[in-house]
């Protein structure tokens, strides 16, 4: 259907030919060339090309009029297109082109829309570039309209623009919104002269030379409300044609903002992994291993819905959780606490705020009987306040519970030591104390797992007030005896967590400024930050008048972020609820006792400062002022009360005297007059008015007569110190003046700041503000997407790409067009996950999981043309030092440098390994404090580490596999070790013999064809010391044939053929003895197909307990190219996952290798993997189980340089 | 002051050591590097400028801006200002003569994010690598470890990648010849043993080499595993000196310990990267140290770290003569911003956007000076990029665009394609390094 709609360039001039060659100036041109009042392709559009192809006369009109039309001749249809010739500039590029603005006339009228409009027909300088904008365009010249190309921007705002201001903008371009101090302020439908008042705003602004700015901000670019319009939007292209319109009637050059990819078409010249290749790839990204049998079985070849079915159930895996928990701490960052400075929330030594952590500590200080000593409950305490945050995360995500509940849920994880101290009323199960070691060091607590987290409710802390009383001990540890009851803390989620408050801790100047800005980035997806520019006003920086409520520089952000910051309001500097004295608020005391600046008053008058050092009173302090008619107030404040032990410093006020113009007043601070407020403590005294601490006196003075008026203080200090008495004096009309913004009895939060509240809401005062806080972000369509960029980087490798803020960079382009297209996927998988992805629940963020790892940001794979986009994106990302070490894990089922799998009490996850703790910030891991930013390309250091790795642990690997039986393999179940490329192994068994008399130690059956063949005899145990040593005899091997006959060898004469690997054999009278691990190989040229037996006479020669071991072998002679690189396919797909025949030729170089590889090891003549100085075979497990790192054919150290090869690939660091 | 009064000094406020020098006998590889090298000193959080190198009086009438200048004056060495705060004197009479100070510039921003990306990039807009990033690859892309970061601000932007180290040598001893497994005494001597024999690990490169031309071959790679290819290829190809970089790291014991309450150990940090200078494999690298957003508190906090930037700045200098490397050593010490004139409530200090940058080099003709001005209470002054003398109607701010185009100029990046890639257009040049 699509290709029929198709009008190719050939296609037109066909059209053009087969219709024939063969036209008055109008005032308001529309697309009705002929004039019969209807537009259509085969007359209407078709004449236009031709005009713009010049055709002329008959040439023009042939076939192509109707003749009912008011314009049926050439002359009057040429006219009228020569009239308006700059109406055809569709794509407004300045030039009328028949190929590109004719064309899309065509198919227009015939009623192609988006890409099919517009495709190859845009010129490569156009203004109006996208589909919608063009579209809306022609729609304007179209017939009905009232003709576009000749329509006033007025006319055009009126029709069209004011619903896009209307549905999009107005809601922070209002004279109170977020965005009031931007130019752009537009009045609701029901203003008066809202229409002329709007579209004057908009063009004067346009005019200005803001068109592309303005452009630009829709889509994102250095846009405080982000991307409000997509430019694949029909409201994006009616935008565009306005600046357009008003730029033309200006004068100004068409600009139309920038252009760039739809993005639509982002990945049209891309191709995506099939859906067996996304399976595995997402697997190894999320839990480390390759895809189960039962999960690639719910595939359905490419089918989309086959494809979700697998991810999700890869989704149970019980390893899922910690891609979660590593995921949410890649963006919360509390992970900090764990190795680096723990949460100040978490030291309980005699914290009154947490009497049952404190007591417990104190207990079990007394029963140790000293105060320091490592109680791992102390440790889990505060590695389970510091995961709380990313179990809560995991935890809502893995039991498929309401995503919004990240914000909203109204309890918290915690581990058992978390719950304990905490009361928080979960239960644990014990655990055994056998795998956790720490059990076994204190046996009289409960062995608990402290890696399980639960739900609880915070019920442990109280404030701090008059029934704190404390004890202490013995053991100096602090007992608290006494205390007000516990509080009912109002969980908000993660946003009061211990650590999320502490991780973003706050000051008496930031006023939890950062924790309201980290609630937008990580649950809203809005960088404050970035969102605004920001004032470069010396005047505005310098501004000390409460500058954040008042000056529009800074309110720009403040309005937005502020009122979220008072919802933190009673989070103290490091997250205490209440932490005040009494409890009822968390305002620092130096606010609460700070006195007001009076100049910070609108209403203010007059002030001055004075030091007053003498401590009679006098000599006068005044202050003179320009007064009118009417009541002033006079204040006056002491401001730097100071006293210890040594003494004490106060004010004491005496008398004011006010001189008018014509009259003189004198007040008495012993008898003030009505209407006067002192503040902070104070009061008369037989000499005048004593103020102890800081405060003042407020004296309402009547003013009668406009004037110069002159307040002569009386005052005198009490001194202390050095420093003398610091006193204010001012003058305000209004009584409340500079006291609006001081504290005031019963206040939580600053009345310098904007109150609690969100977007313009205010938090009511009955509901504890952070929930009511959470309630409002998930109702706000932000919080879904900032879902969707919450779990972006731990799937794609990459931070979403932000809006590029500088249109003159070279890459703005392709940076806005990467943009664009994020930033539509985002926005439709956030409404899909609001309201249920596939008919699923809403707000499932395993849903969000699986439908991300299903988009073509995470399945790009490749190019289809050299059109693919140029941005950073597609499959073969650097895999994080974490994610690299789950899929060494699964490959080799131990980690990497955790030794004899230790259970290393000192970290977080009970393992000490390489790469998730040694070589963490090397390989680019975090540290979620200094380093908090991971690499995303390999550096020579890294690529030291991968191979070191390889080098290390290959050996182990390939010996630890081929011990196992090889339905229990990981790697190695297409071939066995005694495979080479000249001998199939076929079958063998391995015998332990203790006696030293000849006998029968081992049968072995087989059906085998006629022809070559070997029997290899191995010994495998040789240890020995001066005490002795152990040695293997092999006397005799008997086959018995299918026709029943029995060939026998004579092993101390072996046939012409033998050969020994590892040593030479020692032949005796009645049998070949091997006093080392060696095997030798005995040719068998076998005559007849059928069942045969061969049976081994052998003996052994013991040393200590240990019997000697021995194993018959059965090889043919065949080449065993095929297997090989069966296996060498095998571990490509596993290590690689690279999907390829034997003879790809990546499986042809993976062979040469291994023949290249094992010609040299049968060079160096060695029988074990490892051969001094080169000891390659470590062993993990070495307190558990040895390794057998005899290699008697080369094939394990072969494998080993192989293994090494694929483990520094960069397909197997890079996925 | 001598060197060794400066020593002791350092030493009584440190007790630091004069450690962790490579012995000169240590011969760098033929392949080492020996062209000019690029140290970036971030000192993370807001340092306070008028307790360090744009120091003010207190004015009647006005807020004290710091209280060490209510009981004393400004001190000077050469020609270059100072606050008589944490152990400057110590600082600036030993290295006076090295640094050109930048006072005044205006990181127009209060944001702690925005204000390093527009200091170390030099606008405050995403999109410009760090000056670091630049130099090393203009310099030297092909070594081991061109551009080191630390961790602090380090975008590439895709000219190179960065190498992350931490201050700890034992680890990186591991890594740097990754075949070998231990040694062990032999007669005497230490006997290397390794995990495989160096005909296999050359066979093992030349079959990587072939599979990466196989790879290559697709043209069809999207551009990000083209990228990461290409990364990952000249990982392992310009890892080949990186052995000698061991005989120059510091032995575990010799690294300089944390500091209390100081993070991250910027001097292990320092060490760090002068043997990797030392032994030529690195010509470019960020140092960061945290903790300057001294929002209460501020003397008390803010002594200790300056005291240790100051520290740090000297054992860089320390080192550089000990590696011979001084005079090819060019030094900017910068930060997000300042801190306001004044001090809050909590007798802390908040953000103030006019900062100061220091460039060091081994006592070049352009140093011992003071550039840029600000007023008495500290706001930015219009500067004359000729003369550099206040100059309201011809002058202009001083930007960070103006600091990172000299800089440039200076560290030999003007006019280069690299330069012409991230361009400071319509900025005036100041004769800052003339």
């Amino acid at each position: 259907m699509k290709a029929a709609m198709t009008i190719s360039l050939k296609s037109l001039a066909l059209l053009i030919c087969l219709l024939g060659a063969f036209a008055s100036a109008h005032a308001s041109f529309t697309l009705d060339v002929d004039g019969d009042g209807t537009q259509e392709p085969l007359t209407d559009g078709l004449l236009v090309i031709r005009h713009l192809f010049s055709f002329t006369d008959q040439a023009l009109i042939q076939g192509a009029v109707n003749e009912a039309g008011t314009r049926n001749t050439a002359a009057a249809i040429s006219t009228y297109l020569e009239a308006n010739e700059a109406s055809l500039d569709v794509d407004a590029n300045g030039e009328v082109d028949p190929l590109t603005d004719g064309l899309m006339v065509i198919r227009y009228l015939f009623g192609f829309t988006s890409t099919t409009l517009t495709q190859s027909a845009v010129a490569s300088d156009a203004n109006r570039t996208s589909s919608e904008a063009i579209e809306a365009y022609l729609a304007s010249i179209s017939v009905g309209n009232s003709g576009g190309g000749g329509t006033s921007a007025s006319s055009y705002f009126e029709d069209a623009v004011s619903d896009v201001i209307l549905n999009n903008c107005i809601v922070c371009h209002n004279a109170s919104g977020p965005a009031s101090s931007t130019p752009l302020i537009y009045l609701s439908s029901s203003d008066e002269n809202y229409l002329a008042s709007n579209y004057e705003t908009l063009r004067s602004y346009i005019a200005g030379g803001g068109g592309d700015t303005l452009l630009s901000r829709a889509q994102g670019v250095s846009h405080g409300g982000g991307a409000v319009l997509n430019s694949a939007d029909e409201d994006f292209g009616i935008l565009q044609e306005f600046v357009l319109r008003v730029e033309s009637e200006s004068g100004l050059g068409n600009g139309g903002g920038p252009g760039g990819e739809t993005p639509s078409a982002y990945f049209e010249s891309t191709q995506l992994l099939a859906a067996r290749e996304t399976l595995r790839r997402a697997t190894i990204l999320l839990i480390g291993r390759n895809p189960t049998p039962a999960e690639t079985a719910l595939l359905n070849g490419d089918e989309e819905s086959g494809l979700r079915a697998a991810l999700a159930q890869v989704t149970r895996d019980q390893a899922f959780p910690q891609f979660l928990t590593r995921a949410a701490n890649d963006r919360l960052l509390t992970d900090a606490f764990i190795d680096g400075t723990p949460i100040e929330q978490s030291n309980i030594n005699g914290n009154g705020f947490y009497p049952l952590g404190s007591n417990a500590q104190a207990e079990i200080q007394a029963q140790e009987s000293e105060e320091s000593f490592h109680w791992h409950k102390y440790n889990h305490w505060r590695w389970g306040l510091a995961r709380a945050p990313v179990e809560l995360i995991a935890y809502i995500v893995d039991n498929d519970r309401d995503y919004r509940e990240v914000v909203t849920a109204d309890y918290m994880m915690m581990n058992y030591a978390v719950n304990d101290f905490l009361d928080g009323g979960a239960s644990f199960e014990l655990g055994d104390p056998e795998s956790l070691i720490y059990c076994n060091e204190m046996p009289n607590e409960a062995c608990i797992d402290y890696r399980t987290f639960k739900p609880g409710y915070h019920r442990g802390q109280t404030v701090l007030d008059d029934q704190l009383e404390f004890e202490d001990t013995e053991s100096q540890g602090r007992q608290i005896t006494a205390h007000s009851g516990f509080i009912d803390y109002p969980h908000a989620g993660v946003l009061n967590t211990q650590a999320f408050l502490n991780r973003y801790p706050s000051t008496e100047t930031n006023r939890n400024r950062a924790r309201a800005r980290w609630t937008f980035y990580h649950f809203l997806g809005v960088d404050i930050e970035k969102s605004a520019p920001r004032t470069t006003d010396p005047v505005a920086l310098a501004d000390t008048n409460n500058p954040t409520l008042k000056n529009p520089a800074c309110t720009v952000c403040h309005q937005v972020m502020d009122p979220v910051a008072g919802a933190f309001a009673h989070y103290g500097d490091v997250g205490y609820y209440n932490e005040s004295w009494e409890g009822l608020d968390s305002l620092p005391y130096n606010y609460k006792q700070e006195q007001p600046d009076p100049a910070s008053s609108d209403t203010f008058v007059a002030g001055n400062a004075f030091n007053v050092e003498n401590e009679s009173y006098g000599p006068n302090y005044t202050l003179e002022a320009e007064l009118t008619v009417g009541t002033v107030y006079y204040r006056v404040t002491f401001n730097n009360d100071y006293s210890d032990e040594d003494g004490d410093r106060n004010a004491r006020f005496l008398s004011v005297t006010v001189t008018g113009p014509s009259n003189q007043e004198i007040i008495e601070f012993d008898a003030l007059p009505e209407g006067t407020t002192t503040a902070g403590c104070g009061g008369p005294q037989s000499d005048g008015y004593w103020q102890y601490c800081p405060g003042g006196v407020l004296i309402p003075v009547s003013i009668s007569e406009a004037g110069a008026y002159v307040f002569e203080l009386q005052a005198a200090g009490q001194q202390y110190g050095d420093e003398p008495v610091h006193l204010v004096v001012s003058l305000d009309t209004d009584v409340e003046g500079a006291d609006r913004y001081r504290y005031h009895e019963g206040d939580i939060w600053y009345r310098d700041m904007r109150d609690p509240g969100f977007l313009g809401l205010s938090a009511p005062d009955q509901v504890p503000s952070l929930a009511w806080l959470a309630e409002q972000i998930v109702a706000d369509p932000w919080f879904a997407e900032a879902a969707v960029k919450f779990w972006w980087p731990a799937l794609m490798g990459q931070e979403v790409a932000s809006a590029p803020e500088v249109l003159e960079d070279a890459d703005f382009e392709e940076k806005l067009a990467l943009f664009e297209a994020q930033n539509l996927l985002i926005t439709d998988l956030a409404e899909a996950f609001s309201t249920g992805i596939n008919g699923g629940s809403a707000f499932n963020g395993r849903d969000l999981i699986v439908e991300l790892m299903l988009t073509p940001w995470f399945r790009a794979n490749s190019a289809a043309d050299s059109n693919a986009p140029s941005s950073v994106l597609g499959t073969r990302r650097l895999l994080t030092p974490e994610e690299l070490e789950a899929k060494f894990f699964h490959l080799t089922g131990f980690y990497w440098g955790n030794w004899k799998d230790d259970f290393s009490v000192w970290t977080f996850d009970a393992r000490h390994t390489k790469l998730s703790d040694e070589f963490k910030i090397l390989y680019g891991g975090i540290d979620s404090r200094n380093v908090t930013r991971r690499p995303e390309q390999m550096s020579a250091i890294m690529f030291n580490i991968a191979e070191r790795m390889a080098l290390q642990s290959a050996c182990e690997i390939v010996a630890r596999d081929f011990e196992r039986p090889n339905d229990q393999r990981r790697l190695f179940v297409e071939t066995e070790v005694q495979t080479t490329p000249e001998r199939r192994f076929l079958d063998s068994v391995s015998v332990s013999m203790s006696n030293t008399d000849l006998a029968v130690v081992a049968e072995l059956p087989a059906t085998l064809d006629s022809g070559e063949y070997l029997v290899s005899l191995a010994f495998t145990n040789s240890d020995g010391d001066n005490q002795g040593h152990r040695a293997a005899r092999f006397s005799q091997l008997s086959i018995i044939q299918p026709d029943g006959s029995t060939l026998t060898i004579e092993l101390e004469s072996p046939p012409q053929g033998t050969s020994f690997e590892g040593c030479s054999g020692q032949a005796t009278a009645g049998y070949q003895q091997l006093n080392s691990n060696c095997a030798m190989n005995v040719p068998l040229n076998l005559t007849q197909t059928g069942n045969h037996s061969v049976t081994l006479y052998a003996a052994g020669q013991q040393y200590g307990d240990e019997p000697v071991q021995v194993s018959l072998g059965l090889l043919a002679a065949l080449d065993n190219q095929d297997e090989l690189r069966s296996q060498l396919a095998l571990l490509h797909q596993k290590l690689l996952g690279e999907t390829l025949s034997i003879e790809d030729p990546e499986i042809d170089a993976s062979y040469s290798l291994l023949t290249e590889t094992l010609d040299y090891r049968r060079s160096l003549g060695g029988k074990h993997v490892d051969q001094w100085p080169m000891s390659s075979c470590d062993n993990h497990l070495w307190g558990i189980s040895p390794l057998d790192n005899t290699d008697l054919n080369g094939m394990k150290g072969t494998w080993v340089t192989v293994l090494t090869y694929l483990m520094t690939d960069f397909r197997f660091l890079h996925e | 002051m001598k060197r060794r009064t400066l020593l002791k000094a350092l030493s009584q406020i440190s007790a630091l050591p004069l450690i962790g020098m490579p012995m000169m006998s240590r011969a760098q590889t033929e392949d080492s590097y020996t062209g000019p090298l690029l140290l970036q000193v971030q000192a993370d959080g807001g340092w306070d400028v008028t307790s360090y190198c744009d120091p003010k009086v207190n004015q009647p009438g006005e807020k004290p801006i710091t209280n060490w200048s209510v009981t004393a004056e400004p001190l000077s060495a050469g020609g270059i200002n100072f606050a008589p705060f944490a152990n400057n004197q110590v600082f600036f009479e030993q290295y006076h003569q090295k640094m050109l100070v930048i006072n005044g510039v205006d990181m127009q921003t209060n944001s702690h994010s925005t204000g390093v990306l527009h200091n170390w990039s030099g606008r405050n807009s995403e999109g410009y690598p760090a000056l670091t990033a630049l130099f090393a690859a203009q310099q030297a892309p092909t070594l081991p470890m061109p551009y080191v970061n630390f961790g602090g601000f380090g975008a590439t932007e895709n000219v190179i990648r960065y190498t992350r180290l931490q201050g700890n040598s034992d680890q990186l001893r591991q890594i740097l010849e990754p075949n070998l497994n231990y040694y062990y005494e032999d007669g005497g001597q230490d006997e290397p043993v390794y995990y495989t024999s160096p005909e296999q690990l050359d066979l093992l490169n030349e079959y990587r080499r072939a599979r990466y031309e196989r790879l290559r071959q697709n043209n069809q790679l999207l551009s990000r595993e083209a990228q990461n290819l290409d990364a990952y290829v000249e990982a392992f190809e310009n890892r080949t000196t990186l052995k000698s970089f061991v005989s120059y790291l510091p032995a575990s014991d010799e690294i300089i310990e944390d500091t209390p309450m100081i993070y991250p150990n910027m001097k292990a940090q320092v060490q760090t990267i002068s043997a990797a200078f030392s032994a030529g494999i690195s010509c470019s690298a960020d140092l960061r140290l945290g903790g300057f957003d001294t929002h209460d508190d501020h003397d008390n906090q803010h002594a200790p770290l300056l005291s240790y930037l100051n520290e740090s700045i000297d054992l860089i200098w320390q080192l550089a003569e000990a590696g011979g490397y001084a005079d090819r050593l060019t030094v900017v010490i910068g930060s997000d911003f300042s801190r306001t004139p004044h001090y809050n409530s909590q007798a802390g200090k908040d953000h103030w956007p006019i900062g100061s940058v220091i460039v060091m080099q081994d006592n070049p003709a352009w140093g011992d000076r003071m550039v840029g001005e600000t007023d008495p209470l500290h706001n930015v002054k219009h500067i004359n990029p000729t003369s550099l003398q206040p100059d309201e109607a011809g002058g202009s701010i001083i930007y960070p665009r103006h600091v990172h185009k000299a800089l440039r100029q200076l560290v030999g990046l003007n006019d280069t394609a690299l330069d012409q890639r991230f361009p400071f257009n319509g900025t005036e040049l100041f004769s800052f390094f003339s």
